[in-house]
């Protein structure tokens, strides 16, 4: 019996069905059917992030029922920071409250008045160009696209959409940091190679905006709170190059526009981020099935290899072994052969393989 | 509403039904939904006692691209139905329950669950040491994820506690505080605050409270609850006075809500709870109530942990009085790389018994494990990579577990463990069960005489929580093997010269005309042999180190364990070399000494 612990999607076409999650009060500015653009705004809420409360009775020195009197704003008035909002002359003395935000009054109750802090507005965009195929008001609206899948192994960032410039023709351990032109301003800028700080800083410098690379050490992680474009591996931490698979279907989409998108980091699902190419012309638009049925390991299939010296690489199922072997550290488990790009097989456990879709 | 009434302690929840036990005589299957792996086993009568039978285990499909917790449940079924032979699952898809003939169905189901999203929680409360304290453990013990605290400490203006109220976008909203009838004032504030930060969020968007303080004060909760329109729930004040807790009623309350929450955040829960009266339950709370059945029957404190990938469960049962604490960000999978931010790398470093190629290499691993969290070790140095992050969780969880046992807080001192029950994959699934020993010994370092309970099958949890129901088959079950028993584990506390014979003892097993003498040098771990099952005379003489709990002299019928008995001479507190060639030295030595059994 086969066990598929882990999925990931590294396809050249595929239809793509991507849900944005929406916030609590917001609008949907899209239809059904309707056709988006990448950057297009779906919905939009509009989020107070402060509020005020204002004892008007204790500052007036009058009881709660009475302050209405006094009031110069009533309920639903908006207010700028310093506005008057109730005044009472005592004697000589003019007691005044004034507005200390900007915003609008929410409600006056038992001498209190509440202030609702100026609106920011929060947009949620579609992130890849397709068509709005579900929208479910406050819960989520879901766009569907097709072109090419990449889910790699980590992210850190948010998302970005603009045009993939790749830097290297082939996958190496080697990372040259000085390569960066006037071309590569504003564009996803893509490596076979690990990450590394000078190459980061010279992303930096040239304002990139993204990074795509095989790997990186887990001590430039800090670094990265640094940056404000996503940063996207496809292999792992460590040293290691790129699959030859993933640099290849790159450099064929070599100056397209592409999704790089990290993805909620909230999100408790083991979601990969991703690289979306969606597919441009009406021409390249082909009708793909929606349920390619439940994923199963079998000879031929496609598989990423998560151990060392093979670590990312992707190969393809040569045979099912039912009898659990013996690994180098001693554990014995179930798993299948794999051959490699270069020729060799190699037993990998079911745990440290990744089916790919 | 009886099934979690008698956890932790049968009068802790006053004003409930007691749990009476079903008189339940067939066979009883049991699913662990968790975060990488689903977990069934099945539970039947053989030769008049209830025994372990068959299990199932596949990877969990709540994540992509299944997307449904049922095809992973229906999977262990399937092997488990293979191996017996037995029918489970009727024809429109549902479990055949209670048994319908002769192999078709089952008597009882109960199902627990770690996978799926956290329920993110606003705890607002009045005293940090107090109310906030047990809000954060009723939390934790429920798999919650508290977003935001709130409590008499806070310097926050009202406005600010308000938005940060609204700004945490919270699925519940948790107020716990004072004692009933006692002065309600600063509650009151917390809950006029709460109810205006209600009111300002959209209809759709108020996720339910959960009220569990001062008594007084709940009908002022339900009118408030009524003309804002939140769903509201109450529950017993977990302090009624001030010297009481009483958290049963509370902890079913949130239990009853992690399955609603989780059913309607992933897809299948639903149906895997509608099998059983109750629903899906946190894990979390069967495994503590089974380390309280372990220390009833054996009228010791236990200490019981389950390393999970996304969290790690500490339970205690200490002099009658039961703990449960979980370290929602500390597991060897998903959350393995939180640990560097708890520790410094070199903590990690100083377990392995070989230099770093990179510096980096360790922190790498750690971070891969996270992205990668089912892989398996494929070599030595990867295996010796988990023991060190193992040790880490280990060390850090019951560290901050301790400080909640109530006599234990301001000594810090470890009690003496009868029994330590393991639990979780890595323990579990390791080339040597010595690696795991080691890793409990360098991490909780336990004093006395403890004995060793691996949970291999991952049953612990779902033990516990068959147990109100049918507290025999549990019993039965535990009896007749439900854990691996590692072994007896004595550690000697004290000071001694490196090298210097500080125990003397000898070994008679059953049937044996002679006992074997052997002696163990301090600095040292011996393994004595004794055949798994095998009862044998055990007589230890500790000399200059003491055997905390016994006398010097100890002399006892014991049964053998997978490792014999386990001599750590090491000393408590256990101190590490000074130099790094010391250190390599005795990492070496002591996995060494694990890991091969000492010649008597």
């Amino acid at each position: 019996m086969t066990a598929i612990y882990a999925h990931a999607q590294i396809t050249a076409l595929a239809t793509i069905k991507r849900a944005h999650k929406l916030p609590r009060g917001s609008m949907p500015h899209v239809l059904v059917g309707q056709n988006v653009k990448a950057n297009e705004v779906l919905a939009v809420a509009e989020v107070a992030h402060e509020h005020r409360i204002l004892n008007i009775a204790k500052t007036l020195g009058v009881e709660p029922r009475r302050i209405i009197s006094f009031l110069v704003k009533r309920e639903g008035d908006a207010v700028s920071a310093g506005d008057l909002i109730a005044a009472r002359r005592k004697f000589l003395r003019k007691i005044r409250v004034a507005s200390p935000i900007d915003g609008s009054i929410i409600y006056i109750e038992e001498g209190q008045m509440l202030i609702e802090g100026k609106r920011t507005r929060l947009e949620v965009e579609a992130t890849i160009p397709g068509k709005v195929v579900d929208i479910e008001p406050e819960k989520y609206i879901e766009i569907e696209t097709s072109g090419a899948l990449l889910q790699i192994a980590w992210g850190y960032g948010d998302f970005v959409w603009g045009t993939l410039k790749v830097m290297d023709d082939n996958p190496s351990l080697n990372t040259n940091a000085d390569r960066f032109n006037i071309d590569h301003r504003g564009a996803i800028v893509a490596i076979g190679s690990p990450l590394t700080e000078e190459f980061l800083e010279n992303a930096i410098e040239t304002r990139v905006k993204g990074v795509i690379a095989s790997s990186m050490r887990a001590s430039l992680i800090p670094k990265l709170a640094e940056i404000d474009f996503p940063v996207g591996l496809t292999q792992g931490f460590g040293q290691l190059p790129m699959s030859d698979r993933i640099m290849n279907l790159l450099k064929t989409y070599n100056g397209r526009e592409i999704a790089l998108d990290i993805g909620d980091h909230d999100d408790w699902r083991n979601k990969r981020p991703e690289i979306i190419i969606p597919l441009v012309s009406s021409q390249e638009q082909i009708a793909l099935e929606e349920h390619p049925g439940k994923p199963q390991l079998a000879r031929g299939q496609k598989v990423r290899i998560m151990q060392t010296p093979y670590w990312g690489e992707i190969g393809t199922i040569t045979e099912i072994i039912g009898e659990p072997r013996q690994l180098v550290s001693g554990l014995w488990s179930k798993g299948v052969d794999v051959e490699t790009t270069d020729g060799a097989t190699v037993f990998v456990p079911f745990a440290n393989l990744e089916h790919l879709g | 509403m009886s099934l979690f009434d008698d956890f932790l302690d049968p009068e802790e929840t006053p004003g409930h039904k007691k749990t009476e036990p079903q008189s339940i005589s067939g066979p009883i299957l049991a699913v662990d939904i968790g975060t990488v792996n689903t977990r069934a086993v099945l539970l039947d009568v053989v030769e008049g006692m209830y025994r372990f039978v068959a299990r199932g285990e596949s990877p969990s499909t709540v994540d992509e691209p299944w997307n449904d917790a049922l095809e992973g449940v229906f999977k262990v079924i399937e092997q488990i139905a293979a191996a017996t032979g037995r029918q489970f699952i009727d024809g429109s898809g549902d479990l055949i329950i209670p048994e319908a003939e002769e192999y078709v169905g089952v008597d009882m189901f109960v199902a627990t669950a770690s996978a799926g999203p956290p329920i993110k929680t606003v705890l607002v409360g009045l005293m940090p040491d107090v109310s906030i304290r047990t809000g954060r453990r009723i939390a934790d013990s429920t798999l919650i994820s508290l977003v935001e605290t709130i409590s008499l400490a806070d310097q926050r203006s009202t406005e600010e506690q308000i938005d940060a109220l609204l700004k945490a976008d919270a699925d519940l909203v948790l107020v716990v505080g004072g004692t009933d009838g006692g002065a309600a004032d600063s509650l009151r504030k917390h809950i006029d605050m709460v109810s205006l930060a209600y009111s300002l969020m959209g209809p759709q968007g108020r996720p339910p409270l959960v009220y569990a303080g001062n008594k007084e004060l709940t009908k002022l909760v339900n009118r408030r609850s009524e003309d804002i329109g939140i769903r509201v729930i109450t529950a017993n004040n977990p302090h009624p006075t001030l010297d009481r807790d009483e958290l049963g009623d509370i902890r079913f309350q949130l239990a009853s809500l992690f399955h609603k929450q989780k059913a309607q955040g992933i897809p299948g829960f639903g149906e895997v709870g509608s099998w059983t009266e109750y629903g899906v339950f946190p894990n979390t709370l069967g495994f503590a109530r089974l380390v309280h059945i372990l220390g009833a029957i054996n009228n010791h404190n236990v200490l019981g942990i389950d390393l999970g990938s996304r969290a790690t469960t500490v339970a205690a049962h200490i002099g009658h009085q039961s703990y449960l604490d979980v370290m929602g960000d500390l597991g060897m999978g998903q959350s393995a790389n939180h640990i560097l931010s708890r520790v410094q790398a070199e903590h990690l470093e100083r377990w392995l018994t070989f230099e770093l190629a990179e510096p980096d290499d360790l922190s790498d691993y750690v971070w891969n494990k996270s992205v990668f969290p089912y892989r398996i070790p494929v070599d030595r140095n990867e295996v010796e990579f988990d023991f060190a992050i193992v040790r880490e969780i280990i060390r850090r969880a019951v560290q901050e577990s301790l400080q909640n046992w109530d006599d234990r807080r301001s000594t810090r001192a470890l009690p003496l463990f009868g029994t330590i029950l393991l639990s979780g994959a890595t323990l579990a699934y390791t080339p040597h069960f010595g690696w795991t020993a080691l890793a409990v010994l360098d991490a909780v370092r336990p004093v006395g005489i403890s004995r060793l309970l691996l949970d291999p099958y991952g049953m612990a949890s779902a033990l516990g929580t068959i147990a109100p129901g049918a507290p025999t088959p549990v019993v039965q079950v535990l009896k007749t093997g439900a854990f691996l028993d590692l072994g007896l584990v004595v550690s000697l506390s004290g000071r001694a010269r490196r090298g210097e014979v500080v125990l003397r003892g000898s070994i008679q097993p059953e049937g044996s005309k002679e006992a074997e003498p052997f002696e163990v040098k301090s600095g040292t771990i011996a393994r004595i042999p004794i055949p798994y099952g095998v009862r044998s005379e055990v007589v230890l003489q500790a000399l200059r180190m003491d055997i905390p709990g016994v006398r010097r002299r100890w002399r006892a019928d014991i049964e053998g364990g997978e490792l014999g008995l386990v001599i750590d001479a090491r000393g408590r507190p256990l101190r590490f070399p000074r130099t790094e060639e010391q250190r390599l030295t005795a990492m070496k030595d002591w996995q060494a000494f694990i890991l091969q059994e000492a010649q008597v």
